[in-house]
């Protein structure tokens, strides 16, 4: 695996249901959201979440340096509503507290 | 991160804090970014100066300095001062100027709370020479959050495929 990319399947269980009960699989695709990954570089640490195909869509939830998935259906299910389209792409802040980002607090370079 | 999932050219949606992310992004990354969408962005409002820092001081910092003791409150205060008071004008992260000369299209949804300058950001939809502007409010009634999303969808395909 990829020293600096582990993926984390939140879904992993549904994988398998998938293939077995369509049905099930989309309810729990549903709640239990798009994969969730962490990239890491150096002392950062950026956790983001991936969900459809197509050209490429940079996300940024509101939420000032709170900033972080939780915010993503706020205020419209964005994930939701763009993944049929487009490769969305969203992340927590780093730092924010209600995420799983992390890394130095960079004075001159915020 | 982009680099890392091996993504050249993207379009960004931003909320909020997402505002300022971007226009910081545009003047990173010009050629990357092939279209934004900014909504209810954040802006300096000359009348209320301190809103953003007085926020982050007080809704980020004291939970953030309990999790991370490595880090100290003088730190912080120079890192949130850096970013919303020092220089702190328009859309935080770049000038007129540049919003006046930038050629990637931009649409701005508009807010109106202390944080989410109006009066900004209708600034940059006039600046911004490939600005769209949705209506204001598109937030309420909640029914019209629905035609909001239609219009970045549009936006979003137009300027996907001019980029194919």
């Amino acid at each position: 695996m990829d020293p600096i990319r582990r993926k984390i399947l939140v879904t992993g269980a549904a994988a398998t249901a998938m293939s077995a009960v369509p049905g099930l699989f989309a309810q729990q695709t549903s709640q239990a959201g798009p994969v969730i990954s962490f990239y890491e570089k150096g002392p950062v640490r950026i956790r983001y979440q991936e969900a459809g195909s197509g050209f490429p869509l940079l996300i940024i939830p509101g939420g000032g340096l709170n900033s972080s998935l939780a915010g993503l259906t706020n205020p419209f299910n964005t994930i939701e509503e763009f993944k049929g389209e487009y490769r969305c792409i969203a992340a927590d802040l780093r730092n924010a507290n209600p995420g799983q980002s992390s890394g130095p607090v960079e004075v001159d370079r915020p | 991160m982009l680099d890392h999932l091996g993504i050249d050219k993207f379009m960004v949606l931003g909320f909020c804090i997402g505002g300022p992310f971007i226009w910081n992004l545009l003047k990173r990354a010009p050629g990357r970014v092939v279209a934004a969408v900014t909504a209810q962005p954040v802006g300096f409002r000359p009348e209320m100066p301190t809103v953003m820092y007085d926020a982050s001081m007080t809704g980020w910092a004291p939970d953030f300095l309990k999790r991370r003791p490595d880090v100290t409150m003088d730190t912080v205060e120079k890192y949130v001062t850096k970013m919303f008071r020092t220089n702190a004008d328009f859309v935080f992260t770049v000038t007129r100027d540049f919003v006046r000369n930038c050629q990637t299209p931009v649409l701005v949804l508009p807010d109106d709370i202390p944080a989410h300058s109006y009066a900004v950001a209708m600034e940059v939809a006039m600046l911004a020479p490939k600005s769209e502007v949705s209506m204001f409010p598109w937030k309420e009634p909640k029914e019209r959050i629905p035609l909001a999303v239609r219009q970045i969808h549009s936006f979003l395909r137009a300027h996907r495929s001019a980029s194919a």
